[in-house]
């Protein structure tokens, strides 16, 4: 029920400013385009009115400005007023309060709202409304007016979710009236589209704020839903302290200095930051440290250009015999002329198999910083935090990776790792029957068989196993398997997804290419962010259902996001030409209508 | 008209006659050399003004129906009066503000019956007026005037209210209070104006009769008393001055612009002697009207070529004040006149006027509108809508 008793159709028109406050009238109009006849007034494409109309139920109609021209009421032309005025430079058309100066704004119906018995519920445009209707400009600067809006749209706006930003009307944001997605969006996949400049890092620090916010009331039981996790990378290490040390609002850091210790313990720990750097000495930071042994030869195919037959020695030399994770190590030592003595790869060109150890050489001294050494058998232990970071990802955390110290590759590597494991861990966790056949099944999923004496990703088994076992990786419930319906949304994020997420990389079986199909099933998502659209695998965009576009660089980006986009863009194209820093189009398979929204200022919240 | 009429010889015999006495008429020499001088002398011009420091003028005017329609001996009028203000501006010439939110608007029932109806005119008079009578009477320096030109002042008990029948003269009332009404609600308004614009003039047509007076008179009177404690120009413009042989004064005026003949000449003015400070007159031209009018100053000017020369009255008090020793406040004056006279909807003419009587005019169609929705409300309160007339209707004349 809600809160408060359902306004009525002339209510929420007196809450508009009643009939003084007409805008405008609507002309001709048919279910493609209205053109609204109003007074002179300062508008702008994007604006938003409201039609309310009694021709069937009350109803109020959300028309969006496309376009809009100067016209001249009655006798007089505009042409001709121009001329003289041009002919007799000393004459003018005074600006006066009568109808004389007129706008004539053509634009689209967003939708309706209808009045049900208990709420306004809203609906996809198809009717029209009544001849000569009035029309009521949205005023940005009017809490009532937003007011009214939200009451219309509020099965578009989203609430108890993740605050995105509020609704624009023009190029003003509505106050109160926030855009939310669901907590659920991260297990789908998003689609975060800007050039440089457009301001994704303060959307983006929004964004991460407000799933600390939802983790924190569904710790507390203020929110019903299940938390969030997210890995995010951090290219330009602003996330953990945002502007403090330029004097300004302090980031992930300030919100975490913010907690109770109870909350720090069940919402942070053990780290909420990672970082390139030696040594960190924050609470809650940590050296991000991977291991040789967590990369399979998938991940490297998925990060890196490799041939077909590059992929095939790989995957050979990975399967054999006491092979498994510790294949980098191995192929290093690897002399490529004594290769052709080991009958699992001799068939391999010499150049073939040089071709991979070179696709490795990242992780070289020099070039590597996270990834750590790992041979048994010359005592290099097993060193990785990929099975806390798993932890973290299945209790509901945000984990911000700081980049800027590793290479790209690295940080490539880390997001395909991430993502591959949990998405092998969830489907997994998914197929297995009992708690007796955890085990095997994950051991199973790793590659790691003791029956067919595959080591696969032994160690990271090994690891993960024990995190079951003393609870920390929460897989199991008493004696139940605890369904993947029950773990958090898992979301990773793609920092300049071109450069992993391209055709090319998604032709030669990236792991991406099964979690962006397979994902949604197991809480998986990814973040999409791109300063392009088109350098996107198209199997990739079609599974994005939710897209925040920003400004966008060129004519054909902004097609290919209209094209692309989960909503009928239609009518918005002049909105992405004309879009400001933080401003977007959000856009959903589950929302109706695109929503422009205005990310708010990180600094002022 | 019987069809025959233009084309018979008795019509064309007497429009000959009337067309020899309409020549003779207007050949009669009507200034003599002397004035001629003195009126070439008094002329003065000022520049094309297309910019001016910043200021608010208003412009007043009012409309109605007069009357709306007549319910047995009775009838019902429609006084609407209004006023815009405008502010200059540099990138559209005048940008209107919002003043008065609402017309000054009344409908105003009056018996036939004298007595009956004074009570109407009464409260017709206070609604339009926003005044009492008496205040307005005792504020207006009016009576003052009269006792100076008649010898006795004017009284309440001494207002004219014609007959309800008599529509030309109720229309004349109505809807001069209903001006008049507007503008001194536009004087007193905050921020004030520099200039309060009217279409009429500021004639007193009482203010020589014993006793009897108008009381539009009074008001008009009490708005240029206001207008002087507000500092606000108060001037009256008339398109129709109504003087004869008005080229005459246009000829004389290209002769002192130094024009030549086939030029017509534009931005000047002309005040027109005042009694008691001018040593000259301009009986030739005004024939014993009353110009200028009592308590006031009259100026004739002109504009531009497309635009008629026009008459502009000022209360007296405030041109001996402000402009009798300044002749460059005086010539000021023109040019916001004139600078305000360039939207193209009206060039040549104070836009503010325009834009008011734009605002005010009820149309044929808006007419009927009231006169259907007073009609069916009384009908609502029991009274027959068969005895109910459209007087034009009634008489034909609509």
């Amino acid at each position: 029920m809600p809160d408060q008793p359902m306004k009525t159709l002339d209510q929420l028109i007196e809450d508009l400013g009643g009939r003084e406050a007409r805008f405008g009238v609507l002309a001709e109009s048919n279910t493609y385009q209205l053109t609204v006849i109003a007074r002179n007034t300062d508008v702008a494409v994007g604006d938003l009115f409201l039609l309310p109309c009694k021709r069937g139920p009350e109803r109020f109609y959300i028309f969006r400005t496309t376009q809009y021209a100067n016209v001249m009421n009655r006798t007089l032309d505009l042409n001709d007023v121009a001329r003289n005025k041009l002919t007799m430079p000393d004459s003018y058309l005074s600006q006066d309060l009568a109808e004389e100066n007129l706008i004539e704004l053509k634009g689209i119906v967003l939708g309706y709202a209808e009045r049900g018995d208990e709420d306004w519920t809203f609906h996809r445009p198809r009717r029209l409304p009544e001849h000569l209707t009035d029309v009521y400009r949205v005023n940005p600067f009017d809490p009532a007016v937003a007011q009214v809006v939200k009451t219309l749209m509020s099965s578009q706006l989203g609430k108890d979710g993740l605050h995105i930003g509020n609704l624009l009307a023009g190029e003003v944001p509505l106050e109160g009236v926030e855009i939310q997605l669901p907590a659920y969006a991260l297990s789908h996949h998003i689609g975060i589209f800007g050039r440089t400049g457009c301001g994704k890092s303060n959307t983006m620090m929004v964004f991460l704020k407000s799933i600390m916010d939802h983790n924190r009331l569904v710790a507390s039981g203020e929110r019903h839903d299940r938390r969030c996790s997210i890995l995010a990378i951090d290219p330009h290490d602003e996330f953990q302290t945002w502007h403090f040390k330029t004097g300004g609002k302090d980031g992930i850091r300030g919100i975490v200095n913010g907690y109770t210790e109870a909350q720090k313990t069940d919402l942070v720990a053990p780290f909420y930051y990672l970082t390139g750097r030696d040594n960190p000495t924050e609470p809650f930071t940590a050296k991000l440290r991977l291991s040789r042994a967590d990369i399979t030869p998938q991940d490297l195919a998925s990060v890196v250009e490799m041939t077909d037959q590059q992929v095939a020695f790989a995957n050979r030399y990975y399967t054999k015999e006491n092979m498994g994770d510790r294949w980098i190590g191995k192929l290093n030592d690897l002399n490529v002329e004594n290769a052709k003595d080991d009958p699992d790869i001799a068939d391999f060109h010499p150049g073939t198999i040089e071709g991979v150890k070179r696709r490795l050489s990242f992780i070289h001294a020099g070039n590597n910083r996270i990834f750590t050494s790992y041979d048994p058998d010359k005592g290099d232990t097993y060193d990785s935090m990929l099975p806390d970071l798993l932890v973290a990802m299945e209790s509901g955390r945000l984990v911000v990776v700081d980049t800027t110290l590793i290479s790209e590759i690295e940080q490539f590597m880390l997001t395909t790792i991430v993502a591959r494991v949990l998405f092998l861990l969830r489907k997994a966790l998914r197929s297995v029957s009992s708690p007796a056949n955890l085990e095997s099944e994950i051991r199973g999923a790793l590659g790691n068989d003791d029956a067919t004496g595959a080591i696969g990703m032994q160690s990271l088994a090994d690891a993960i196993w024990e995190r079951i076992e003393n609870g920390s990786l929460p897989y199991l419930d008493g004696d139940e398997i605890r369904s993947t319906d029950q773990l958090p949304y898992v979301n990773v994020v793609i920092e300049e997804a071109p450069s992993v997420l391209n055709p090319e990389r998604i032709r030669f079986g990236s792991v991406f290419r099964d979690i962006s199909r397979q994902g949604r099933k197991f809480g998986i998502g990814l973040t999409v962010i791109s300063q392009q659209v088109t350098a996107i695998d198209q199997g990739i965009l079609t599974q994005i259902n939710t897209e925040l576009t920003m400004a966008l660089g060129n004519e054909e980006e902004r097609r290919s996001a209209v094209r692309n986009a989960s909503a009928d863009l239609t009518g918005f194209e002049r909105e992405l030409q004309v879009m400001g820093k933080g401003q977007a189009l959000a856009t959903a398979s589950y929302r109706d209508i695109p929503l422009p929204t205005q990310a708010p200022n990180f600094d002022t919240l | 008209m019987p069809a025959h009429i233009p084309i018979s010889t008795k019509f064309k015999v007497k429009a000959e006659g009337l067309a020899t006495k309409m020549a003779a008429w207007e050949s009669k020499p009507r200034l003599d050399e002397i004035t001629e001088n003195r009126i070439r002398g008094a002329i003065k011009s000022f520049p094309h003004t297309n910019s001016v420091e910043s200021f608010r003028i208003a412009g007043v005017d009012g409309s109605g129906d007069y009357p709306s329609f007549s319910y047995a001996d009775s009838f019902v009028y429609v006084a609407t009066a209004s006023g815009t203000v405008f502010r200059t501006d540099a990138l559209h010439g005048l940008v209107e503000e919002v003043v008065l939110t609402e017309p000054n608007l009344e409908l105003v029932w009056l018996p036939e019956d004298r007595e009956k109806a004074k009570d109407q005119w009464f409260a017709a008079f206070e609604s339009l007026a926003g005044a009492m009578v008496e205040e307005v009477l005792s504020l207006s320096d009016y009576s003052d005037l009269k006792k100076k030109h008649a010898g006795s002042g004017a009284s309440i008990d001494d207002l004219i209210f014609p007959r309800a029948s008599d529509t030309s003269n109720c229309g004349i009332q109505l809807r001069s209070v209903a001006e008049w009404g507007s503008a001194l609600r536009i004087i007193l308004a905050q921020p004030p104006c520099r200039y309060v614009l009217m279409d009429t003039t500021l004639s007193l047509p009482f203010i020589k009769t014993k006793d009897n007076s108008l009381f539009h008179e009074h008001l008009k009177r009490l708005c240029c008393r206001e207008a002087r404690h507000k500092e606000v120009s108060l001037f009256t413009i008339s398109k129709s001055h109504g003087l004869p042989s008005i080229e005459l004064v246009e000829n004389l005026a290209r002769e002192a612009l130094g024009l030549p003949q086939e030029k017509v000449a534009e931005h000047w003015f002309l005040r027109l002697p005042v009694n008691g400070i001018d040593d000259w007159d301009f009986e030739g031209l005004i024939e014993g009207r009353q110009i200028p009018p009592v308590g006031a100053v009259t100026y004739l000017f002109r504009l531009h070529k497309n635009t008629p020369v026009m008459r502009l009255d000022m209360d007296r008090l405030w041109w001996e004040k402000r402009l009798r020793a300044d002749s460059c406040a005086e010539g000021r004056i023109f040019q916001d006149i004139d600078y305000c006279g360039h939207d193209q909807r009206a060039y040549g003419y104070p836009f503010p006027i325009k834009a008011c009587h734009d605002r005010t005019r009820l149309s044929m169609a808006e007419r009927s509108v009231l006169k259907k929705q007073i009609i069916d409300a009384a009908v609502a309160k029991g009274m027959k809508r068969s005895l109910f007339k459209d007087a034009s209707a009634a008489t034909g004349h609509a």
